[in-house]
């Protein structure tokens, strides 16, 4: 029994959420999609129901910000970079960055239209979860 | 001379700034993005031996308020040509309007852009510049059959929740804003361009519309399409439209169709091979180039690029070899 529920610790925290995006609290997006957050990170989508989405993104050196490139925009860093390359061309640049999950965490709280990540032990009440990854 | 001191100091002050990232622009405010770019290239052909200095240009961008943004480009092109065989030179120092337009983002689905602007069609016009191309040259695809550019109002937008349908519908009633630079010379230009996006490797779309030429008094009709598959390390896009003419004074009606198949392997990040295949006819006279297309790509980091190709004509005589070196602050 001890061996099964051992089994079962490990299994669960393997395969949970470690982060999650997340909005403020009086934001009116309740859940978004993989490609809908991949859209807004990338500057391609501005606007969710009519709402101006303002992406926010943690310093490059964070292990959070590898994670959320891997599994929700799904490209590697320099890759990316290229992109940014490219849409400064057009008149874009990449999202803000906050230098810890603190200010990040600040960040979309007050800004209206924000959108983050962070580490779910840290999203307190005045903020919404809309994907877990 | 003055101009290329200016150039240079500007330059240097990109690369000293402290959190300039080469190829990224300079940001000094929200309101205000820096960019600059410059290629140059060497021809040898049948007919000429030629060394460019091609685009030199600046760019200021930045959002003015949270749904208004703005663009501006100076560019000059070609700045200096050189002719290796008869040695003589030409330097032309006048800037041009590229582009300058406001954007206002109304909703996901409204979004207007008002002035100058690269025309929305395909995907090689919305990437003109010799540092963003995969080869030095352009198709004749790209160069012929509609305005690059568009001087008047732009509606764009997705018309779904996953942004996966695009749509533009443009106008231009008037001239060019910088009529010395742009490729067809017009007053009339209407269109309507619509792309989907099936997954993040592949996306297609085409484009309907109608424009007036000044020099010969031409309405052109035009119909385009376009594809691309773009999964690491292949990219593969194929574009081409069809061109009805008609002169009424002329009372003469005819036709072009251009079109071109693009492959690209990727070695690295650095290193790609690309091979392109281009096909022009213009029954006006009678012409029809086949242009084969084989090319190397070194990108030691994204924003600087130094390509080669050699180019195989229908008509040998234009048979040509192109290197070039561009990079983009």
């Amino acid at each position: 029994m001890r061996n099964l529920a051992f089994i079962f610790l490990i299994t669960t925290s393997l395969f949970s959420s470690e982060y999650a995006v997340v909005v403020s609290e009086k934001s009116a997006i309740a859940t978004l999609s993989v490609k809908q957050i991949k859209d807004i990170f990338i500057l391609k989508k501005q606007f969710v129901d009519d709402e101006i989405v303002v992406p926010v993104n943690i310093s490059s050196a964070s292990p959070m910000r590898d994670t959320f490139e891997k599994k929700i925009l799904q490209i590697e860093r320099e890759q990316l970079s290229n992109y940014w390359v490219k849409q400064h061309f057009h008149g874009i640049r990449p999202p803000v960055v906050q230098s810890s999950e603190n200010s990040m965490k600040l960040f979309v709280k007050n800004v209206n239209g924000a959108i983050g990540y962070l580490p779910i032990g840290l999203i307190d009440k005045d903020m919404r979860i809309v994907y877990e990854f | 001379m003055k101009v290329l001191l200016y150039m240079t100091l500007f330059f240097t002050l990109f690369l000293r700034a402290d959190d300039y990232e080469m190829g990224h622009g300079l940001k000094l405010d929200e309101a205000l993005n820096l960019g600059a770019y410059f290629s140059t290239d060497y021809t040898a052909s049948e007919e000429q031996d030629r060394f460019r200095i091609d685009d030199v240009a600046l760019l200021a961008y930045g959002a003015l308020y949270p749904k208004l943004s703005y663009m501006v480009e100076f560019e000059a092109a070609p700045l200096h040509t050189h002719d290796l065989r008869a040695n003589n030179s030409e330097t032309d120092l006048k800037f041009h309007y590229e582009r300058m337009y406001l954007d206002y983002g109304y909703s996901e689905m409204f979004n207007f852009r008002l002035g100058k602007q690269i025309t929305p069609i395909g995907y090689w016009n919305l990437e003109p510049i010799n540092v963003l191309r995969d080869t030095s040259s352009s198709p004749l695809y790209s160069t012929l059959m509609f305005p690059k550019l568009l001087s008047g109002l732009d509606l764009y937008g997705h018309l779904d929740e996953d942004n996966r349908f695009e749509y533009h519908l443009f106008g231009q009633f008037n001239d060019d804003i910088d009529e010395d630079y742009i490729n067809i010379k017009n007053d009339h230009f209407l269109g309507a361009v619509l792309n989907y996006e099936y997954s993040d490797a592949i996306d297609f779309g085409g484009s309907l519309g109608e424009y007036r030429t000044k020099e010969e008094d031409t309405r052109v009709q035009f119909a385009q399409m376009n594809a691309k598959y773009d999964a690491y390390p292949f990219v593969v896009q194929t574009e081409m439209a069809y061109n009805a003419l008609e002169n009424k004074k002329l009372n003469s009606k005819s036709y072009q169709f251009s079109g071109y198949a693009q492959g690209m392997y990727s070695f690295s990040l650095k290193h790609a091979v690309i091979g392109r295949y281009e096909y022009f006819d213009d029954e006006r006279v009678s012409q029809i180039n086949h242009i084969g297309v084989v090319g190397y790509s070194y990108r030691p980091i994204y924003s600087i690029s130094l390509k080669a190709e050699c180019q195989v004509n229908s008509d040998a005589h234009l048979n040509k070899s192109i290197l070039s070196f561009s990079v983009l602050f």
